[in-house]
């Protein structure tokens, strides 16, 4: 059977577990670099149709109940996000969204934001802060179940002192005060207020939103099928230029190519295996880049398991494996080895960490260092006991995380060390990883690595065993060191905290990191005025048209 | 008849109340939970908490069994997990698209019994043999499987095709639509030409030797009277057996095949809320399949009354 869409929304949200901390509720349609009303006016005359085929529907538009990659991507079309946004140019950098400017005082507790004067809903009401506080107000409310309501933890007041400002105070001052602060992107309260948050039932504009503030308006959705969006006039950035976008729902990465080579779509996104036919293509350009928030593969140690404890033998495990050998023959040469937490894309990346590059003699050092010794049949043997792992990953359908459980599978062996993969679905996957009994040695999963390297602290904190920290990985320095990270407040000075926390990682290695991987997408030669940037391509969809 | 229907009606409430504990069960044993929300870090673990208390999975599985029972019994199948909205709401809004292909393919499918039967009448020559090479080399190729190639091939070279859907988007119109289910139907259609087909060949093979034949023959009947009233209702019999499932084999076929087309219907959301554990949907449509597999089977048994003069309900 055939990968089912699901859980290819699945191994996004995991490949990816997603960790964009506290970003604005804007998915791909991101920002811009200059304020629209100075940029030139671009090329391509208004007009025209672009469809894109996808293999996940949408779940809901509600930005504050559904939160899958799908209805993300929806809600980013109609809803234009937030406050500020990062620069994507420069990702580390905010530039100026809603708000046309903000100022932080001197304590770094309060954040006040100026919105721009000329923002409209799409019925021409505009955009004041009354509808961000009351977005706010409603979120807030447990028995309205934000399923990120702990975004709101670090906030003390959230207030609306006039309709073209928005003052939010925070219970701390950190270096992610604005991350912190932009946690909303707003609601038409004049529509919402007189419906029902939670029940699709009795607020149509859940399922169908007819008051919108993003660059295009929903036309009709067709379940399973195809949903069409329409220009928004009133797009604070100006009108796209596209009349209308329409997202089509097809049922394989396959079928999704070929309807780009053959013209029924314009874009269309697929699988590593199909990248070399697809730059090839004279009907359909590869854009290609890499993310500043980086996706990254690694083989996660459980170290609950008293065998993998011996950092000796972790670290004899990674020499075991070819990073190289994954990028080629797996990877279709998309992706690049990594070394330690974060991926090079980070301004806060260090070089200068242990690399273990593939090296099976000094493996085996390793191992016979540790006292493990050859047994009858070639496999390690330690006090009567066989050096014999049980790797597991998911979903069982991921091609990338079955071959490189194979291949570190091929390669232990090559080292003494025996492994039983076991692939599992989805959800039975999710529960071994993080629930007892832990009877795991090893996993291949994923991250998304989040644009300020804060966030992070989450997979290596003592406090997020066992959910995103699974390996139960403790080294409180490391803590230590994020903390001392969020309380600095220039990228100068908190970089040393974020180099060490590298190196620290890269000498305990509760991972063995493997690769990071390439962002490609592919649209048809008919689009104009796609902009490759570190946040993808998504930031400026306003400017682009049909030739 | 009454009697017999009677009879059969209170059988099936208590197979679909054994269906129901089965499906409950398994169900909630199988590993895993709230996908959506254990998938993603950002939830915390106290909000997957409270949703599971409000969910009732947290309730043991009689209580939650019984729940569930005493408001399937008035209609209400629950909310998905997923996006809150009414299961039945969920389903009714892709069913059409199920029964179109469906029916069209269970039609087309029909096609096999003149196939079987004009093999069987011709045994042994090139036409029988090609329909037998056929029929074997479809059944051991997975027909997903060829309508990816057909699709994948078709977008290579002529577009004979178009690469799934339902329509095109602004041109929905029927000669639009009857392009686009032609390729679906067909494949789906495939599993009734093939089992049809051989079944027919052998029943009507076997009852051309039968005693009755060589009488009608000796009475002069003409070849057309005696295939059509005797060889053939005779031959229907086994089919008819076989049709009892077709109903629920087309919904189960639309797992497959509806992914490989892009077909927005059932099965897709099928095998969507299998992965996410939708508990809600998942019930319902398994009780929805169970339901049409009784169905299936009653229709059948009546049918044999009208194809099997023989068969009387007591």
């Amino acid at each position: 059977m055939h990968l089912p869409s699901v859980s290819r929304a699945a191994v996004c949200l995991v490949v990816a577990l997603l960790l964009a901390g506290c970003s604005p509720p804007s998915p791909d349609a991101g920002p811009s670099r200059v304020d629209p009303r100075d940029a030139p006016a671009g090329e391509g005359q208004p007009g025209g149709t672009m469809t894109v085929a996808t293999t996940g529907d949408a779940v809901s538009f509600h930005p504050y109940k559904v939160t899958d990659t799908a209805s993300r991507g929806y809600q980013g079309l109609v809803y234009a996000g937030g406050l500020v946004a990062h620069d994507p140019h420069n990702p580390e950098q905010f530039i100026p969204w809603l708000a046309e400017s903000w100022s932080v005082s001197d304590d770094r507790l309060t954040y006040t934001f100026h919105l721009r004067p000329d923002l409209r809903w799409s019925d021409g009401v505009p955009i004041t802060s009354a509808d961000f506080k009351w977005t706010f107000e409603q979120a807030l409310k447990p028995e309205n179940q934000y399923p990120y309501a702990s975004n709101f933890a670090p906030i003390a007041a959230y207030e609306a002192p006039d309709p073209g400002t928005v003052v939010v105070t925070l219970k701390e001052p950190l270096a992610v005060g604005l991350d912190n602060a932009d946690v909303i992107g707003p609601l038409p309260k004049h529509v919402w207020e007189n419906l029902d948050w939670n029940d699709a039932a009795k607020n149509p504009e859940i399922m169908a939103p007819t008051v919108v503030s993003g660059p295009f308006k929903l036309k009709e959705w067709q379940r399973d099928s195809h949903a069409t969006f329409v220009a928004n006039d009133l797009y604070f950035k100006g009108r796209p230029k596209l009349d209308s976008y329409v997202v089509q729902i097809v049922g394989t990465q396959s079928i999704a190519f070929q309807k780009l080579r053959t013209g029924e779509v314009d874009r269309a996104d697929f699988d590593p295996a199909d990248y070399e036919q697809a730059t090839r293509l004279d009907n359909a350009t590869v854009y290609e880049w890499w993310p500043a928030a980086a996706t990254w593969n690694y083989l996660g140690f459980n170290l609950r398991k008293p065998v993998l404890q011996d950092v000796r033998v972790r670290r004899a495990l990674a020499y075991g494996i070819d990073r190289q050998l994954i990028i080629d023959k797996i990877q279709y040469g998309l992706a690049r080895p990594i070394y330690s937490a974060y991926p090079s894309s980070c301004w806060c990346y260090n070089p200068d960490v242990p690399h273990y590059d593939y090296d099976p003699e000094r493996g085996r050092q390793l191992l016979a260092e540790a006292g493990w010794a050859p047994g009858p049949d070639g496999i390690l043997v330690k006090d009567g006991e066989r050096l014999r792992l049980r790797m597991i990953y998911g979903p069982n359908t991921s091609k990338v995380r079955e071959r490189i459980a194979t291949v570190a599978q091929e390669e232990f062996r090559q080292l003494g060390v025996e492994v039983d993969i076991q692939g599992l679905e989805w959800a039975a996957f999710l529960q071994a990883v993080h629930m007892p009994p832990f009877d795991w040695d090893m996993t291949v999963l994923g991250w998304t690595s989040t644009l300020d390297p804060h966030w992070m602290y989450q997979v290596w904190s003592e406090e997020n065993i066992p959910k995103l920290n699974a390996g139960a990985y403790v080294n409180k320095r490391v803590e230590q060191l994020f903390d001392q990270g969020v309380h600095a407040f220039t990228p100068e000075e908190r970089k040393p905290a974020y180099q060490e926390i590298q190196k620290i990682l890269a000498d305990d290695l509760p991972y063995i990191f493997l690769t990071m991987s390439k962002s490609y997408t592919g649209i048809s030669n008919r689009i104009g005025g796609i902009e490759v940037t570190p946040l993808g391509i998504g930031h400026n969809i306003e400017q682009w048209y049909v030739k | 008849m009454a009697r017999f229907l009677v009879r059969r009606l209170i059988q099936s409430a208590f197979i679909l109340l054994g269906v129901s504990i089965l499906s409950f069960g398994l169900m909630r044993l199988a590993p895993g939970g709230l996908v959506a929300m254990y998938a993603n870090p950002r939830i915390s673990q106290a909000t997957i908490e409270r949703l599971e208390e409000q969910l009732g999975l947290n309730d043991p599985l009689p209580i939650s069994y019984a729940k569930w029972l005493t408001s399937a019994l008035r209609g209400n199948f629950g909310v998905s997990f997923i996006d809150q909205r009414p299961v039945v709401d969920k389903i009714a809004e892709r069913l059409p698209a199920t029964i179109e292909l469906s029916l069209a393919a269970l039609l087309l499918g029909l096609l096999g019994i003149p196939l079987g039967v004009f093999a069987a009448m011709h045994r042994g020559s090139w036409a029988d043999n090609l329909i037998r090479v056929f029929t074997v080399v479809g059944n051991a190729v997975p027909h997903w499987w060829l309508g990816l190639m057909i699709l994948v091939i078709s977008a290579n070279t002529v577009r004979i095709f178009p690469l799934g859907g339902m329509y095109t988007q602004g041109h929905d119109t029927l000669v639009d639509r009857l392009w686009h289910l032609a390729l679906p139907a067909t494949i789906t259609a495939m599993g009734g030409w093939i089992g049809y087909s051989r079944y027919m060949r052998s029943e009507v093979l076997d009852v051309l030797g039968q005693d009755f034949v060589r009488t009608a023959r000796a009475k002069g009947l003409s070849e057309r009277v005696v295939l059509v009233r005797h060889v053939f209702r005779n031959a229907l019999i086994p089919i008819v057996t076989l049709m009892g499932g077709v109903l629920a084999a087309l919904v189960g076929g639309s797992v497959l095949f509806e992914n490989t087309f892009s077909w927005p219907g059932i099965g897709r959301m099928a095998v969507q809320a299998a992965f996410q554990r939708d508990y809600p949907v998942l019930m319902a449509l398994n009780m929805f399949t169970a339901f049409l597999v009784i169905l299936g089977n009653l229709l059948a048994d009546i049918a044999y009354g009208w194809v099997d003069p023989r068969v009387r309900y007591e």
